[in-house]
C-alpha cells in the first residue's frame, strides 16, 4: 500500500457516526464516488468549493483488499455482486464502495468510438461532443490515471483470443489500462491491493479530500427536497456495515440532511434514475430511467491442452472489434471481443448445470479459457434498453427486455466464440447457455450452438455496464439533462455519470465518463 | 420459531415415523446433526431450522462430488452456517425472494408440486432431488429455473468462496503480497 495517499487529516465519515439526526451545510453536495462523482469533486474542490461526496458503499482501500472473492463481492459490489434485471435474466456486477465501479473494475480503458460520437451527434442532437472537441478531454484524463496500451506480454486467456483471432484472419489489438506499477497480479476485480489500479480511490478522491471536502460512506440519499422547483436539501439514510438500515440487532432510523447551493447527481444509470424517482423530480416527458442500456454479455468457456491459470495476469489485456460494427452502426448489434478473468467463485456461478457436470468442469480450472462477447444495444430502433422502477424496498430494479436483435447477436456471438477457441486450439469449448453441453469440435459445436433456445433464462447473460436512464440531449421532450448534464428542469442539478449516454458505448465506459466528467464539471465550475 | 410452525414440523416428522424432540432431527444418511435443528441458536442469521433442514438434504445434490466424502455431519453444518452467512449479505429482497422459494419448499402442497418429493424432507432421497433439480433446470415455468439458478448461486457461492474447497481445483489461491 502506497500510505502517503491516505491522510489522516481527511474529512471522512462513516454516516452511522451520526446517530442523530444531523444538518450539514455545503457549496456542493456529490452523490456517487464513482468515475463521475469523483472527477467532479476534485475539479470542484479546486475552485474552492466546499464539497460533500455522499456514498452508499463503505470506504475500503488497499488495505483492506485481500483478493477474496467472498469479501469483496458483498463489500464492494452492488447487491453482492448477484444484482439481476427484474425478470433475473441479465446479471449484473457494479461496484458500490468509495471510486464505485472503478475501484473494482478489469482497468480496460477506451474512449468512446467515433461511430458512437456520429450516432449521437445525427439522432440525437449532441453536436458539442464531435470526437475533435471531446478528444482534449479524453487526453486530459489519460495523461491523469496513467491510461496506455498495456506494455506487458499478455496473460494466456488474452492470448488464447489473439491466436484464435489470428488463425481465422481476424484483427486483434492491446488493451490500454489505467495503471502505474502494476504487478500483474490477476486481481482487480476485488480492488487493487497495490493501489497501482488508477481509479478513483487513489486518484480524484485523495485529491478532493486533500483540498477539504468531506466524504461520508455508508450513506443512502434518500430524497432531494424541493424549495420553489430548487433543490434545497438532500436527506441522507446511514447504513449499517451490512449495508442495509437494520441488521436485527439494531437499526438506524435516523437521517443526515445536507444543504447546499448545487447538487450533482453520480449515482449510474440505475442509481441516479432511482434517486429523482424517490424525490419525485419533475419528469414532464416521462424521459427519467428510460433507454437505461447494459452491454448484454455472452460468454463460451473452453478447455485448453495447457493450463491457462486465467486468474493470473491482467484480466483484459487483448480485444477485437471485428464483429462490432458488423452490420454498420444502426443495423444487426455488433459485439466486441473481450477475456474476463477466471476466479474460482465467479467461475462457479458461470458454469452451467450442477452436480457431477458441474464438478467436472471445475476441476478443470486451470485449464480453463473463457471470451465474452459485449453487445452494443441502443443503436436500432428494435434496442430499447431497459427501464428503472423502484421495488417495495424503494430501491432501483431494471426491467430490461431482450429483443430478437440481441438474440441473433447473441446465437452469432456463441458460434464465433467458439470457433475462435476450436482455432486458438481447445479441446472442448463450453458455451455458457443452460442447455448447452461440452463440445470435442468445432463442427460439433456449431451444430449445438445452432440448435440452442435463444431465450431469457436459458441463455445466460451478464453485465458489468450500464448506461443511460438520464439521457442527454438538446431536445428536453426526449432527454432529461442537456449535453453539459444540467438537469431541464432542475436548475441546480447536474448530472454527471454513465446515466447520461443515449446509447451504449460499444466499450468498457469509464474513459469516457471520466472525460464528459471532467468537461462537464469544468463547464460547471465556470459557470457556478 | 413460532409455535404453529413447530407443531407442523412436529408433525412431518411424526407423519414419517422419526422421534421429534423438537430440537434434534436426524438426517442425510442417519446420520445426527444436532445442531442444524436447536431453534433458539442465535449464531443463524437467516435460516430457521425448517430451512436449513431443507437445504441440509439439497446442497448436497448440488454440490454432488466435491469431496471424496459425502457433504456431510459436521462439514454439511459448517457450510450451512456459511450459506446462512452468505445469505444474510443480500438484500432485504434477495433475501425475501429466497425465503419463498423455502416457504413453498417447506409447504407440503409446494414440496409436493415444486418438489416432485413426495416423502418428507428428511426422508428424500438424493435422486429424488436430483430429478427435481434436473426438472426445475429444463422448466418450462421461468420463476421454476430462477429457483434453480438462485439456489445454485448461492450453493456455489458459498463453496467456491471457502478458500477450503480450492485444492481440488488446483487452485492455490490469491498471491501472497509482501
Amino acid at each position: 500500500m502506497n500510505s502517503s495517499i491516505y491522510s489522516k487529516q481527511w474529512q471522512v465519515f462513516n454516516a452511522r457516526e451520526f446517530t442523530k439526526n444531523k444538518t450539514i451545510e455545503a457549496d456542493v453536495v456529490i452523490i456517487g464516488s464513482g468515475a463521475g462523482g469523483a472527477i467532479s469533486a476534485e475539479v470542484l474542490a479546486k475552485k474552492g468549493l466546499k464539497v460533500v461526496i455522499i456514498e452508499e458503499g463503505p470506504y475500503r482501500n488497499s488495505q483492506h483488499f485481500n483478493m477474496l472473492e467472498k469479501e469483496a463481492y458483498p463489500d464492494l459490489y452492488q447487491e453482492s455482486a448477484g444484482r439481476k434485471t427484474k425478470d433475473k435474466a441479465i446479471s449484473i456486477l457494479q461496484g458500490k464502495s468509495v471510486g464505485g465501479s472503478t475501484t473494482v473494475n478489469w482497468t480496460t480503458s477506451f474512449r468512446t468510438p467515433n461511430q458512437t460520437l456520429e450516432h449521437w451527434q445525427k439522432q440525437f442532437g449532441l453536436e458539442d461532443l464531435a470526437p475533435n472537441t471531446l478528444a482534449p478531454w479524453f487526453k486530459k484524463i489519460e495523461e491523469q490515471l496513467s491510461i496506455a496500451p498495456w506494455s506487458v506480454p499478455a496473460n494466456e486467456n488474452n492470448q488464447i483470443l489473439a491466436r484464435g483471432m489470428d488463425k481465422l484472419g481476424w484483427r486483434s489489438e492491446i488493451i490500454p489500462r489505467n495503471v502505474k506499477g502494476c504487478a500483474n497480479l490477476g486481481y482487480c476485480g476485488m480492488g487493487c491491493p497495490l493501489d497501482a489500479k488508477q481509479s478513483m480511490l487513489v486518484t480524484t478522491i485523495p485529491s478532493a479530500l486533500s483540498l477539504g471536502a468531506t466524504l461520508i460512506s455508508r450513506a443512502r440519499v434518500d430524497k432531494f427536497l424541493f424549495s420553489n422547483g430548487k433543490i434545497s436539501s438532500v436527506d441522507v439514510q446511514p447504513l449499517l456495515s451490512n449495508g442495509k438500515v437494520s441488521n436485527g440487532n439494531e437499526s438506524l432510523d435516523n437521517l443526515i440532511n445536507i444543504q447546499a447551493k448545487y447538487f450533482i447527481l453520480s449515482a449510474g444509470a440505475i442509481g441516479s434514475p432511482a434517486v429523482l424517482m424517490r424525490s419525485k423530480a419533475p419528469d414532464p416527458y416521462s424521459n427519467l430511467g428510460k433507454r437505461t442500456f447494459l452491454h448484454p454479455v455472452t460468454i463460451s468457456a473452453a478447455i485448453m491442452a495447457d493450463k491457462v491459470n486465467g486468474f493470473s495476469g491482467a484480466p483484459q489485456s487483448l480485444y477485437s472489434d471485428e464483429f462490432l460494427w458488423r452490420d454498420g452502426i444502426t443495423g444487426e448489434m455488433g459485439y466486441k471481443l473481450e477475456v474476463p478473468p477466471m476466479h474460482p467463485l465467479l467461475g462457479s456461478l458461470i458454469m452451467p448445470g450442477h452436480g457431477k457436470s458441474h464438478r467436472l468442469l471445475m476441476e478443470k480450472f486451470p485449464y480453463m479459457h473463457s471470451m465474452l462477447a459485449l453487445h452494443r444495444d441502443g443503436f436500432n430502433d428494435q434496442s430499447e434498453g431497459g427501464v428503472v422502477e423502484l421495488n417495495e424496498f424503494n430501491l432501483p430494479v431494471l426491467d430490461y427486455q431482450l429483443t430478437d436483435l440481441f438474440w441473433r447477436s447473441a446465437k452469432e456471438s456463441l458460434l464465433k466464440m467458439a470457433e475462435i477457441q476450436f482455432a486458438a486450439g481447445a479441446k472442448q469449448v463450453q458455451p455458457i447457455h443452460l442447455e448447452a453441453s461440452l463440445a470435442n469440435s468445432w463442427p460439433t459445436a456449431k451444430a449445438m450452438i445452432e440448435s440452442l433456445p435463444m431465450e431469457a433464462l436459458s441463455l445466460n447473460v451478464f453485465s458489468a455496464h450500464v448506461m443511460g436512464g438520464c439521457a442527454m440531449g438538446s431536445n428536453e421532450r426526449s432527454s432529461v439533462v442537456n449535453t453539459h448534464g444540467r438537469h431541464h428542469q432542475i436548475s441546480n442539478l447536474n448530472i454527471i455519470d454513465g446515466s447520461v449516454f443515449p446509447t451504449s458505448l460499444g466499450v468498457n465506459p469509464q474513459l469516457s465518463i471520466y472525460a464528459l466528467a471532467k468537461r462537464n464539471a469544468t463547464y460547471l465550475s465556470e459557470n457556478l | 420459531m413460532n409455535n404453529s410452525r413447530r407443531q407442523f414440523l412436529i408433525r412431518i416428522f411424526a407423519a414419517a415415523g422419526i422421534a421429534a424432540t423438537g430440537r434434534m432431527f436426524w438426517v442425510a444418511n442417519e446420520e445426527f446433526i444436532p445442531e442444524l435443528f436447536i431453534d433458539d441458536d442465535q449464531s443463524w442469521m437467516e435460516l430457521d431450522p425448517e430451512d436449513r433442514l431443507v437445504l441440509a438434504m439439497i446442497t448436497p445434490v448440488v454440490l454432488d462430488g466435491v469431496l471424496t466424502e459425502a457433504l456431510s455431519g459436521q462439514r454439511l453444518l459448517a457450510y450451512l452456517k456459511d450459506f446462512d452467512y452468505s445469505l444474510s449479505l443480500l438484500t432485504e429482497f434477495q433475501i425475501k425472494e429466497f425465503k419463498e422459494l423455502l416457504s413453498l419448499l417447506k409447504s407440503l402442497i409446494g414440496r409436493i408440486v415444486v418438489g416432485g418429493i413426495w416423502t418428507t424432507w428428511n426422508k428424500a432421497s438424493p435422486s429424488t432431488i436430483e430429478s427435481m433439480l434436473k426438472s426445475w433446470r429444463s422448466s418450462y415455468l421461468d420463476v421454476i429455473k430462477i429457483a434453480y439458478s438462485g439456489l445454485k448461486e448461492i450453493s456455489y457461492g458459498t463453496w467456491y468462496g471457502n478458500p477450503d474447497n480450492w485444492q481440488r481445483l488446483g487452485y492455490d489461491g490469491p498471491p501472497v503480497i509482501r
